[in-house]
């Protein structure tokens, strides 16, 4: 293999080829394909039961597929090698061991696993995100709990961090400073990181990527703002009454009474706004969609 | 080399993309002479941390601004505002309200509102914001 290939390979993070898993005979992935490039962000998102969590093990040698390819540096994720392992931090949802611990102890014992622990590092952080290191984890909250395992990941400065739902307990204010954190981890370490989550407002600050998931699969992959661009609401006020349009793939709901409709379409390319003006006959209005209203209309 | 600071208003939940809410913004910005010929924007991190939006979505705006001209990539300095840019007539300015202007007309017809109610509103509500 030459220099320029081992690059490419190295380009991405993580990679996912057509995977499946399933639980006793209940499919939860179901081919499922994605890619993290190296210093990107990127937000999962999906409904509960949709399958964040297992493509989160999957994507990361916690769970094996049980069919299709899941590379991780370029590497077999299920057959990692330890030092692979050095280069990534997992935030699972719940921090749901070591509850005898102070989160001092904690990052002591965590830090003995790897050879470049930076224990200063975590302190400072533990001190911006007020976290009192010398409690029992037990006597914490849920979102302080939350932000001590995001610690325990980040002080090996991992090249990649993958976190499962990492704001879910955080009250708003708790969150905001924790979308500000990664964004500071991305632009030090050029850090990759993906997380999961079903709110779509925490991704839209934070990611420029989005993988969208339902039902085991990868429904979108790539840019935010493409998406948007792509998937809008057109209003079409026509001279004549309208064709009709529910066979067409790229119409994902529509709304036609006489002359004048309401459509949610996918593949949108301004540019082809003349020629449908003309083809119609129509005066026809643009009307570009949030982030979520996007995410319910791929989901229905 | 003076950085400007950019007071920059965005709404990520909008459906509009974010580099597109900045590089719309900038653009306003120049050509109503609040950024000048041989200003520099603030850097891609500045701006990152400052509006706390992914750095890739900031570099991707400043990306376009200078596919359009209206900034160069200045090596080891960051973006500066292009030469040939200047402050543009109150016509020209006025001109890129028309897009807000057919909306608001738009949605006086289904109000049922006429000429004068919307004038009147309109100028009320101005008195209050603008000089």
């Amino acid at each position: 293999m030459n220099l320029s290939n081992m690059d490419n390979l190295e380009s991405n993070v993580l990679t996912l080829n057509d995977v499946y898993k399933s639980y006793e005979g209940k499919p939860v992935l179901q081919g499922v394909n994605l890619t993290l490039k190296k210093g990107a962000v990127m937000g999962l998102l999906g409904e509960n039961g949709s399958g964040k969590t297992t493509l989160l093990k999957t994507a990361l040698g916690l769970l094996r597929p049980n069919r299709g390819e899941t590379l991780i540096f370029a590497e077999d994720a299920w057959n990692m090698s330890a030092n692979t392992k050095q280069r990534l931090g997992y935030v699972a949802q719940t921090l749901d061991c070591f509850h005898w611990m102070t989160p001092q102890e904690l990052f002591m014992y965590t830090g003995a696993f790897y050879q470049n622990w930076d224990a200063i590092k975590v302190k400072s952080l533990a001190d911006k995100m007020h976290i009192d290191t010398t409690q029992r984890i037990s006597n914490m909250s849920e979102g302080q709990r939350q932000q001590t395992s995001i610690l325990q990941a980040l002080g090996h400065s991992p090249e990649l961090l993958v976190l499962d739902e990492p704001v879910a307990s955080l009250d708003p204010s708790a969150r905001r400073s924790f979308i500000k954190e990664l964004i500071d981890i991305n632009l030090d370490e050029q850090t990759s990181i993906l997380f999961s989550t079903h709110i779509t407002s925490d991704i839209e600050r934070a990611a420029a990527d989005i993988a969208m998931l339902k039902a085991g699969k990868v429904l979108y992959q790539g840019g935010i703002d493409e998406l948007k661009e792509q998937v809008v609401r057109i209003h079409i006020a026509s001279e004549s009454n309208l064709a009709d349009v529910s066979s067409d793939p790229l119409v994902l709901k529509h709304q036609v009474a006489g002359n004048t409709g309401r459509l949610t379409v996918k593949g949108f390319d301004v540019k082809g706004l003349d020629v449908w003006e003309k083809q119609l006959n129509a005066k026809i209005t643009v009307e570009q969609l949030s982030l979520e209203d996007i995410f319910l209309e791929l989901n229905a | 080399m003076q950085h400007s600071t950019l007071i920059l208003q965005l709404s990520p939940s909008s459906g509009e993309p974010i580099y597109r809410q900045l590089f719309e913004q900038i653009k306003r910005m120049i050509a109503s002479g609040q950024l000048n010929a041989g200003d520099y924007l603030p850097s891609v991190r500045q701006l990152a941390v400052e509006l706390e939006v992914n750095p890739m979505t900031i570099s991707k705006a400043y990306g376009f601004l200078e596919s359009h001209g209206d900034v160069v990539r200045m090596r080891g300095k960051g973006m500066m505002i292009a030469e040939q840019v200047h402050k543009e007539s109150t016509s020209e300015r006025l001109q890129k309200l028309t897009p807000l202007a057919e909306t608001f007309i738009q949605q006086c017809k289904q109000l049922d509102l006429d000429k004068q109610q919307a004038l009147d509103w309109l100028s009320k509500k101005l008195e209050k914001e603008l000089k």
